[in-house]
């Protein structure tokens, strides 16, 4: 069967346009946690994370640039409070 | 005979003598029998579970009498197939949990049951409330009452097609980016998320804890209020339970809107290209009905949907991550196509990411904290357009919908139906809340419910 997983060295994704940099960080996470996926199901994997990583993005961006960086959290929610 | 009866009207039959909950169950269990192999509302039925305990009932009142009796006693509901029931397998809607039983009943379950409900079965999902309409599952995805081509919308899939199918008056979904109001709002018919930790979550399976709230999809607003003071509380088993005070949700549902501040959000999605002309017509009309009530109509300006949108998947990358790792590391292909690609994402979430979408969701909160100083509610878009068609509903990104916003922040919201579009499909807005303000978000609701006329929609027409 074939994969992309880490195990069989780097993965080689053509044709989707995505950032193949960012991509290939994907591949090594995923190698990382021993997660293979089917090649067949990969088409899906990188429109998610083209989407995702824009999403990263845009928050890593807002909180860097914005003044946000002095706010803080928690990471337990309660009484809708966060 | 239990489609056509709600369930105030159900208890009051029941207590009279002029039903049998047999008979409503037998009702509930035929319509199911003539209608769910198009439908797939249920992954699991408990047909002889159902008619012995409405025998029961029936005896109990007859012995006891039924004046003292909890006010769903004898009355069939559903859940969504990641809550618990005792004994039976949660599957998830998934090939991974298929030989799961569980051992008690989830807290939500147990308040319907202490309640005196029959819970009939159990009902489709996508994929542990993640993936989506999906064909390479252990159980096809449940369709759309309204138009069998078309999805019901998820994930509570299941709850939404089966209420509007007439199989039952209330059922349990689960929220966690929109899974309740969006089959409400597509099926045409009510779904209320409430504030995060109002509704117990013990013994469903997770998605993400941080976001995932339980709650009712009904067929009425009444319904939904009779449905949320049986479940609200608190549950010591379930971390993110509030310890609030419970509102009385059936008491001030028809006071009207009168003199009510209500804000408008109609900018927040009346340009996007997804937003259908006949929608935007609908909501304006929604508008303009509590308007005439008297409510003062105020424009709002809500948290940016795309900043909320990004911290809830963000969020939710890294903590269904973590609940699944284990699995995705052993059994990746017995997910399905769409649930995998979504859940291995997690492996690339750094915890600077994840903090930081924690950090960012204060701050949206806070934000939407603010425009309640402006205004008591806010009417808003859930959906944008009516229900896409199976052929062309792709993934969640690319649904009409706006409805994460409120699992990031945690405050309650609401799907109401206001009518069919022109192709016969349901359409609705959405009333939003301050923290545990659920009776107020059902007040607003009920008046756009009697407004609209949807009070008197037949149920879809399944015959033919």
């Amino acid at each position: 069967m074939p994969t992309s997983s880490g195990c069989n060295g780097r993965a080689h994704i053509v044709g989707h346009g995505g950032d193949q940099q960012s991509l290939q960080g994907l591949m090594d996470a995923l190698a990382e946690q021993r997660i293979v996926v089917p090649l067949d199901r990969m088409d899906l994997v990188l429109h998610e994370f083209t989407v995702l990583q824009r999403q990263r993005a845009l928050i890593n961006g807002i909180v860097e640039s914005d003044g946000l960086s002095g706010i803080h959290t928690v990471i337990s929610r309660s009484r809708g409070a966060l | 005979m239990s489609r056509e009866l709600s369930i105030s009207e159900m208890a009051r039959a029941l207590r009279s003598g002029a039903v049998k909950s047999e008979q409503l169950v037998r009702a509930a269990l035929d319509r199911i029998n003539a209608c769910d192999t198009r439908i797939h509302a249920f992954t699991q039925l408990n047909r002889e579970y159902a008619l012995n305990e409405a025998r029961a009932c029936d005896l109990r009142r007859r012995e006891q009498g039924a004046d003292n009796l909890p006010v769903l006693h004898g009355i069939p509901v559903a859940v969504k197939d990641i809550y618990d029931l005792a004994g039976q397998p949660t599957t998830c809607h998934s090939k991974l949990r298929l030989d799961h039983i569980a051992e008690q009943d989830a807290g939500s379950v147990q308040r319907l049951k202490d309640a005196g409900a029959i819970v009939l079965g159990k009902l489709a999902t996508h994929e542990f409330a993640l993936g989506g309409p999906s064909f390479d599952l252990p159980f096809p995805p449940a369709r759309n009452p309204w138009s069998l081509r078309h999805i019901p919308g998820g994930s509570s899939s299941g709850s939404g097609a089966a209420v509007a199918a007439g199989y039952t008056r209330l059922a349990l979904g689960s929220c966690t980016g929109g899974s309740i109001r969006i089959p409400a709002a597509w099926c045409g018919v009510v779904g209320l998320k409430p504030t995060y930790g109002r509704v117990s979550r013990h013994g469903v399976f997770p998605l993400a804890w941080t976001l995932d709230h339980c709650g009712p999809l009904a067929r009425s607003v009444e319904d939904t209020a009779i449905g949320l003071q049986v479940l609200a509380g608190h549950d010591p088993r379930d971390p993110g339970s509030a310890d609030e005070p419970v509102d009385d949700y059936c008491s001030t549902l028809d006071i009207g809107v009168r003199g009510l501040r209500i804000g408008v959000a109609r900018s927040r999605f009346q340009h996007l290209a997804q937003t259908s002309a006949e929608f935007l017509r609908g909501f304006d009309r929604a508008s303009q009905w509590l308007a005439q009530e008297q409510a003062n109509m105020v424009e709002v300006c809500l948290p940016d949907d795309e900043e909320c949108v990004a911290v809830g998947r963000v969020i939710l990358a890294a903590e269904s991550f973590a609940l699944h790792a284990k699995d995705l590391r052993s059994r990746p292909l017995d997910y399905g196509h769409i649930t995998l690609s979504r859940l291995v994402q997690g492996a690339a979430v750094s915890s600077e990411d994840y903090l930081n979408a924690l950090r960012l969701r204060r701050e949206l909160a806070a934000r939407m904290d603010t425009v309640f100083e402006r205004c008591d509610v806010v009417l808003t878009a859930v959906t944008l357009d009516t229900a896409p068609a199976f052929t062309s509903a792709g993934t969640v990104h690319g649904w009409p919908a706006q409805a994460y916003a409120f699992n990031v922040t945690g405050h309650p919201a609401i799907s109401v139906p206001i009518g069919l579009s022109s192709q016969g499909l349901p359409m609705a807005v959405q009333i939003v809340g301050r923290y545990f303000d659920e009776a107020l978000v059902l007040r607003v609701a009920r008046a756009i419910e009697k407004l609209s006329g949807w009070e008197a929609q037949p149920l879809p027409d399944l015959e033919s």
